[in-house]
């Protein structure tokens, strides 16, 4: 297959088996909803069914630290219209963590629904429930507080100096040293880094500083709760976790989780913000004391001081090597800001070395450690990229600089190092989430294609060096590679039922969460592929804790992947019940083993699976392949409900797999940057992406493209500004600023197809590896136009200015 | 206050504040195709046509839309019949979470009632309200030339 | 609590003066609204709307091109008469700053009545020597530089006039931005009349916070009466950062906006001799 327009080009390495539905740029199954705008996002269908719902608003700190020494709620219970308001006071004391990751969590135990301390700007104070958003606001005001400030710790470098103000004095379960601020720690050691620095004939050694930056999905964290007509309390929530939050949420409120349910509706954006309790407990327990709907939607000020960011990061990167290049010593030393509270500390931490690293696999002697510490600023969360991205900030442009040093083409260089084919790293089973990892050998890369085919479109060899000059202005090209993962192995399961009707079609239930994405659009051409129907024979409910089967969520790029194992299990599982009444109705011999045999979801690619040798469905029919002879699947379902043997034809299957395949990416960049004014103005963005089988090739491009404009974005313009309290002070789309459409350089994607015999239909994952890259290509861009290396994050003009006239930055 | 509005092509009275915004009073009408997002006009979420022009509907006091015309992106098409536009959007994979598309294809409307042959160019500033955070914006402008042919064609409406 | 009890649509503009007389400080004229729901004032509590009052018109005379208060700056980057106008730089630039949903609800009236610092219209205007049609119970016109300067409660904008005498110099603006919707971290403006490679009449015009417009007449007899030389603008490229007033915010610190200062000279020589510098 090979595909050829203007911004795209989808092509194949290798070859694998034929497909009627995979591989296609079908609709999306929602397209039609979304593009009309049905009312299907919370808040819509909030205001639709509970015209009368109650509004929640949130006070939160104006302080950085300190303590609440009494707050007074009177005057604004008596205000008509104020329905309840939730403090410390009246809310349950248990601890717990805000990410929405699997169990046990792996983040510190370090929030609680309110606190009598409050540890940032933004921090939660207490909650009003009441009749109107208007009501609320103004019942806020009249909240009075009255705090003992403390000394704050407003920077991640004084967190662990002797004396700093301690943000978590209680000591929570989970942290690593809270008494000195340290959230997680790491220590991974592979060999004697030290000493194979020492040994080696060229190291370098840099540090890069990456900076606060935000999701900004266009629909802000929503939830409403209700309870049924059998007295179930039910969140419909903006969530990429709708399992976490019923878990985390039935602990909180000290629910049972028969009296829980939770709803994910079509969701505005996530990106990882949404990987996160926020609200889903606050609306549970107001709905639970006032018997009636409760709703908090936040606005966008409140979204960015209080949601969720990205770890700020500060990176010791050293890389020892041979005269040729040849690396030997990898080390990288991590201190990252995890704002007030510890959530995702320790795994996005850990991520930035075990999705970077292994990438250069030829490193014998490789340490990574790191530390996330504890401050009194916005808290960061998942985003995209998972700690990958400040990673590859510094990898990318140290190795750069290495290239340099050795005055070799930075491309040969990372060729001469890169993980092949047949190969792995010590890192991935070292180095996990948060703990041990699992031995990966890489099955399947398009790699080496990538960087070639990158490095034409981007015209490398005519531009690399070349300094081209137009008036105030000059140009360079840089470049960067990288890998990510595919769900967290042996971690992230997933799972999914099919049941067929009597026309043929199927009804399909899972627990992957489409925040967007299109996952319900590509699990359904899975399913529709093993069941060799049309994607209309397919319809899908996904993510109700109550309707569905359990799933992790959206996140480490795990759906495609692990969503898609289930479901493929779930598709030839009840196939192959489709063929053994098949078999009854053509009084044909079947091996019943290979009825009820598990599933599997990796084939090697010229392997086929045993059962089609006997027979194989074709347009909605089941073909013997012995006899040539057909019978429909209409015909079959009717036979088995209501004629002969009756029973149902329904599975439900789950995965979890040792694998984590990772997608592979070279990015490359070309950039003007304007020496009067220091504006880096980026000319062409080039992303060549190997993602396994792209399951919906339009989907796979919509990704990638969407994680570069974010990627370039907090490249060059997103950034959180911070007054002298921590505060942030640009909370608004008017003062933080993402690209608009006028601001997206020309981008062309190249997809480079490569089955992955481990992943259902071929395929790996796509959702953040596109993230990764701007950052390190832009930074290495401009080296090569000016000469100038930047190490902190964002590439602003004036920082870029400040370079270009010799200041340090 | 009571206005004169004129809603896809509906004419409705509505009882209104006189410093509310068209959006909320959209919202509360039952009008859920105009998604609320920044409530600052920046994103271009909310986007309606106020005779026939785009504008934030979070920042238009609905006082000023009294005695005019305002059509939301389901009075441009529905999932029965959706407008050339709509299906060019889905044809494109220029959807991804949905948030922005109301507004971006009400814009997109906008731009070719005026304009049937528009540069890519135009087009990125026509719709240059809309932000959009899933798609990088790419098979958006390829939607909405793709719509453009379509209806030049004639064939489609 | 300050809240709009009241939304007056005006039949005229002797309607809508009369109506602000009687209410005196809580009236507010509206214009597109946006200022007004974005920034409210709790003392405002009426607001009048002046979209019936037959101030929307792009009309083209003698004295030059009159653009009615209520235009919208789509109206004006459409006009054939503006994009004649000084080489056009208005209606290029009404075209493209801010994003289209406020480009169609921005009116040139509110613009000039609101003046934020970060707006580019008012100094692009004032850099073309516009002047304002007053109403105050009788019409009265004034540069709109004075203006800016000397603002005046209750008097109605009722249009901007673009003077003939400038239609055939060349206007210039040049706004520094993060992006493209960003508002200016530093905007400059200038209208450029030649004689052959001499320049004879020259206007430039800084904004960008927390400065409004600013019209710089020393830097601009820097310029008339000399030829369109790089030792020109280099001149006065070095001696502007030191003679503009810039301060520090979240988009930039004074510092930088003074080197920005020193590129939008260049920029402007870049533009009246065609070399990139």
């Amino acid at each position: 297959m090979s595909i050829e327009r203007k911004g795209f080009r989808h092509l194949t390495e290798g070859s694998y088996p034929a497909t009627h539905v995979v591989g296609k740029s079908v609709d999306k199954v929602d397209g039609y909803a979304l593009v009309s705008g049905a009312p299907m996002y919370t808040d819509d269908i909030a205001a639709r069914d509970f015209p009368n719902r109650l509004h929640g608003k949130i006070l939160t700190s104006p302080i950085a630290n300190g303590v609440i020494i009494s707050i007074d709620t009177s005057a604004a219970e008596a205000m008509p219209g104020v329905r309840l308001i939730l403090t410390w006071k009246n809310t349950p004391r248990t601890f717990y963590t805000t990410a929405g990751q699997g169990w046990p969590e792996p983040s510190p135990y370090d929030n609680q629904m309110f606190t009598e301390r409050v540890r940032f700007v933004g921090d939660r104070v207490a909650a009003v429930f009441a009749d109107s958003k208007d009501v609320a606001e103004r019942a806020l005001k009249l909240i009075k507080v009255s705090f003992k400030e403390e000394p704050a710790v407003l920077d991640a470098d004084d967190a662990m100096k002797p004396g700093a103000p301690i943000v978590h004095p209680e000591d929570p379960k989970g942290a690593y040293d809270a008494a000195h601020n340290v959230a997680a720690h790491v220590d991974i050691n592979v060999g004697d880094v030290d000493k194979a620095l020492a040994e080696s004939e060229v190291t370098i050694s840099e540090t890069f500083q990456t900076h606060y930056a935000q999701h900004t999905p266009m629909e802000t964290h929503t939830a409403f709760a209700y309870t049924d007509d059998k007295g179930k309390i039910v969140i419909v929530s903006s969530t990429q976790v709708p399992w976490h939050v019923r878990r985390i949420v039935s602990r909180v409120l000290d629910l049972p989780m028969s009296k829980l349910r939770v709803v994910k509706p079509r969701i505005g954006g996530g990106y990882g913000t949404k990987q996160e309790i926020l609200i889903d407990d606050l609306v549970a327990c107001a709905a639970i004391r006032t018997g009636l709907p409760c709703e908090i939607e936040l606005t966008r000020k409140e979204e960015f001081v209080s949601a969720r960011t990205r770890h700020p990061m500060k990176i010791d990167m050293s890389i020892g090597c041979d005269k040729q290049g040849h690396f030997r010593a990898l080390k990288m030393y991590v201190l990252s800001n995890t704002g007030a509270y510890g959530s995702h500390s320790l795994t996005v931490m850990s991520n930035t070395g075990s999705k970077t690293l292994p990438l250069y696999n030829k490193a014998t002697d490789v340490r990574f450690f790191g530390d996330a510490v504890y401050t009194n600023l916005p808290v960061p969360g998942a985003y995209r990229g998972y700690g990958a991205t400040q990673g590859y900030a510094a990898l990318e442009c140290t190795i750069d600089d290495l290239a340099a040093k050795l005055n070799m083409d930075p491309i040969e260089l990372r060729k001469k190092n890169m993980i092949r084919v047949g190969e792995g790293s010590p890192i991935f089973e070292a180095l996990g989430e948060g703990r041990q990892g699992v031995a990966q050998t890489i099955k399947s890369s398009s790699l080496p294609t990538l960087v070639n085919l990158g490095a034409e479109a981007i015209g490398w060899m005519e531009k690399r060096g070349k300094h081209v000059r137009s008036g105030h202005k000059v140009r360079g090209v840089g470049m960067s590679m990288h890998m990510q993962g595919s769900g967290i192995p042996l971690i992230d399961m997933a799972s999914a039922s099919i049941k067929l009707n009597e026309d043929g079609s199927y009804f399909m239930t899972m627990g992957a969460t489409d925040i967007g994405t299109g996952s319900d659009t590509i699990l359904s051409q899975m399913a529709a592929e093993v069941l060799g129907v049309t994607m209309d024979q397919i319809s899908v409910l996904s993510s109700d804790t109550d309707l569905t089967p359990f799933d992790v969520g959206a996140y480490a790029s795990s759906t495609t992947f692990v969503s898609g194992g289930a479901v493929v299990k779930a598709a030839k599982a009840v196939r192959n019940q489709i063929f053994s009444v098949a078999a009854e109705m053509l009084g044909e011999e079947l091996d019943q083993q290979l009825v009820i045999a598990e599933p599997k979801v990796e084939w090697d690619n010229t392997q086929a699976d045993p059962i089609l040798s006997f027979y194989r469905m074709e347009d909605g029919n089941v073909v013997s392949v012995r006899s040539g002879k057909k019978v429909s699947v209409s015909g079959i379902a009717y036979r088995a409900y209501y004629e002969v043997n009756q029973r149902q034809i329904a599975t439900t299957q789950s995965f979890v797999s040792p694998y984590s395949p990772p997608p592979f990416a070279a990015h490359f960049v070309e950039i003007e940057v304007d020496e009067l004014t220091g504006k880096v103005e980026v000319l062409k963005y080039v992303a060549a992406v190997d993602c396994g089988v792209s399951i919906n090739p339009d989907l796979v491009r919509g990704q990638i493209m969407g994680a570069i404009a974010n990627g370039i974005g907090f490249a060059l313009t997103e950034e959180y500004h911070f007054g002298s309290h921590g505060n942030m002070t640009n909370p608004s789309l008017f003062d933080y600023k993402i690209l608009s459409r006028r601001d997206m350089p020309p981008t062309e994607v190249i997809v480079v197809d490569n089955y992955e015999p481990t992943g259902p239909w071929g395929a790996k994952s796509v959702a953040e590896i596109g993230i990764n890259g701007a950052i390190p290509a832009i930074g290495n861009a401009i080296f090569d136009a000016t000469g100038i290396r930047l190490h902190r994050t964002p590439y602003t003009p004036e920082r870029v200015l400040a370079a270009l006239r010799g200041k340090s930055v | 206050m009571t206005i004169l509005v004129t809603v896809n092509t509906v004419e409705h009275f509505f009882d209104v504040q006189p410093d509310e915004v068209l959006l909320d009073v959209l919202r509360r009408e039952g009008y859920l195709e105009v998604k609320g997002s920044c409530h600052t006009g920046d994103c271009g979420a909310c986007t309606v046509l106020l005779d026939g022009r785009p504008v934030a509907s979070c920042l238009t006091l609905a006082a000023k839309a009294d005695g005019h015309t305002v059509t939301t992106v389901r009075g441009i098409g529905d999932q029965a019949h959706p407008h050339a536009i709509q299906d060019a959007f889905v044809k494109n994979g220029a959807v991804q979470c949905g948030y922005c598309v109301p507004g971006a294809i009400t814009s997109a409307k906008a731009l070719l009632d005026e304009n049937p042959d528009p540069t890519e160019e135009e087009i990125r500033l026509a719709m240059d309200s809309n932000y959009c955070r899933c798609t990088g914006y790419e098979q958006q402008v390829e939607a909405v030339l793709d719509a453009a042919a379509q209806l030049r064609k004639g064939d489609r409406k | 609590m300050g809240r709009i009890t009241q939304y007056y649509h005006a039949a005229s503009l002797e309607d809508a003066f009369a109506k602000a007389k009687q209410l005196g400080p809580v009236a507010a004229y509206i214009g597109g609204g946006v200022e007004l729901v974005l920034r409210r004032n709790p003392e405002i509590t009426t607001l009048i709307d002046l979209s019936r009052c037959g101030l929307d018109y792009i009309a083209a005379t003698r004295d030059g091109i009159e653009i009615g208060s209520q235009t919208t700056l789509t109206t004006i980057s459409r006009s054939a008469d503006i994009r004649q106008y000084a080489g056009g730089s208005l209606a290029y630039w009404t075209g493209r700053i801010a994003h289209n949903n406020l480009r169609n609800m921005i009116t040139v009236g509110g613009v000039i009545g609101r003046n934020q610092p970060w707006n580019d219209v008012v100094p692009h205007l004032v850099a073309l020597g516009a002047q304002v049609r007053l109403f105050d119970g009788a019409e009265r016109i004034m540069p709109l530089s004075g203006y800016i300067e000397a603002k005046q409660p209750g008097v109605i904008i009722k249009g901007v006039l673009l003077p003939a005498e400038n239609a055939g110099s060349k206007g210039f603006l040049w706004r520094f931005t993060r992006t493209w919707q960003d508002i200016s971290t530093l905007h400059f403006s200038a209208l450029v009349s030649c004689d052959g490679k001499v320049m004879t009449a020259v206007k430039l015009v800084f904004a960008g916070r927390p400065g409004h417009a600013t019209l710089y007449p020393r830097l601009s007899e820097e310029l008339v009466g000399k030829s369109l030389s790089h030792e020109t603008f280099a001149r006065v490229a070095e001696m502007a950062p030191d003679l503009v007033e810039v301060g520090t915010d979240l988009r930039a610190t004074g510092e930088f906006r003074r080197e920005l200062v020193r590129a939008a000279i260049l920029n402007l020589e870049e533009y009246m001799t065609g070399v990139a510098q």
